[in-house]
């Protein structure tokens, strides 16, 4: 990617930063939105992170198809150990250190 | 007669009531300095071993000020994505941010327009939670020059800025400390985890649960897809779901 595509990547993310945070600032109340498409977008963000998250867990590196799974994998083990860590303390530091160090031992013994 | 200069200066030209509602917001959102700056460090990391530039991650880092979004688009911007998909994913993760606007604006139409849209651009996901703990109900009317509306736009600065500057010192320290992390220790693996550690607690609920496991099953089935497709699928089924769900009657769900 060329630099000048990362820079129109990032004024433009930092204007959707500024829409997203302001958009009812500026409108008021003049504009209300519907609750069925407020209801409708809340799990959007979700299921973006979800979709970005589960290949790169679930499918090794350089595989594009479910075919390729392989167990052997250090994404699918240290994805697994970060889950487990956070679901249990709710801390970001265990979950860092547990999940890199699964992945990180996987990667070189398996 | 004109107003002293310091008049004109944060914080040493305010009144006492502006200083400890601005002290009262600082402390508050001090109590979650750590977990902000971790969050920022772990940004940083992984801006700084991604293809972006040392001063390209400092800019990104300042100006776009939004982690969950920026750890989303990372790895399509290496992956070598378009910028319009890129884009189209900042804006989809970001969309919690409309809800958080929704709940701010009746808070602060004592204030004018461009001063409510600084408020709105600096409220990440701390200051929002915590300005919400502390005030409930909105201002009438008739408070609008009241000290309570004062109280409320200091505490929100407090909230704001002290969350910018634990934010921004954690994000910079992990840009800075990224390159002296060998390349083969596979530290982009860290905005992975990062984004799990997002996943976990918004899935406390039956619909967020099919809702998740339907994004994952299509994220991984159409990968091979091109223009990030799955993504876009992924979306659109969750989309479709939360109508459907919304329809069950309360009732039948098990909490």
């Amino acid at each position: 990617m060329s630099s000048i595509e990362i820079i129109i990547i990032i004024v433009g993310m930092t204007l959707i930063t500024v829409l997203t945070r302001t958009l009812f600032m500026i409108l008021g109340d003049r504009v209300e939105l519907p609750d069925i498409i407020l209801r409708a977008i809340r799990y959007a963000p979700l299921a973006a992170i979800i979709a970005i998250v589960a290949p790169e867990i679930i499918l090794p590196p350089g595989a594009n198809a479910l075919s390729q799974f392989d167990w052997h994998s250090a994404n699918i083990w240290g994805g697994l150990a970060g889950f487990i860590t956070y679901y249990f303390s709710r801390k970001m530091v265990p979950t860092m250190l547990v999940g890199m160090a699964v992945f990180s031992l996987v990667r070189y013994w398996l | 007669m004109k107003p002293p200069l310091i008049s004109y200066i944060p914080y040493l030209g305010w009144s006492q009531l502006k200083r400890m509602a601005y002290r009262d917001g600082v402390s508050m959102i001090s109590t979650s300095a750590i977990t902000i700056s971790s969050w920022g460090f772990v940004t940083g990391l992984v801006m700084g071993k991604s293809s972006l530039s040392f001063s390209e991650a400092i800019f990104m880092s300042l100006a776009v000020y939004a982690g969950t979004g920026q750890l989303a688009v990372l790895p399509l911007i290496t992956g070598g994505f378009s910028v319009i998909t890129v884009l189209l994913t900042a804006l989809v993760v970001n969309l919690r941010f409309i809800i958080f606007s929704i709940g701010m604006q009746s808070h602060f139409l004592h204030l004018p327009l461009f001063k409510r849209c600084i408020l709105g651009y600096f409220n990440a996901d701390f200051s929002y939670l915590m300005f919400n703990k502390r005030y409930a109900e909105t201002l009438l009317p008739s408070e609008y020059q009241s000290d309570k509306a004062t109280q409320k736009t200091f505490f929100m600065i407090g909230l704001t800025s002290g969350g910018w500057t634990y934010w921004q010192v954690g994000s910079i320290l992990g840009i800075l400390l990224s390159s002296q992390v060998p390349n083969s220790w596979g530290l982009e693996f860290a905005g992975t985890l990062a984004l799990i550690a997002i996943i976990v607690p918004s899935i406390e609920n039956t619909a967020a649960r099919w809702i998740s496991v339907v994004a994952a099953f299509v994220g991984v089935a159409a990968y091979s897809l091109p223009y990030k497709l799955n993504l876009t699928f992924a979306i659109l089924a969750a989309i479709a779901l939360a109508i459907a769900f919304d329809r069950i009657p309360k009732t039948k769900e098990k909490q």
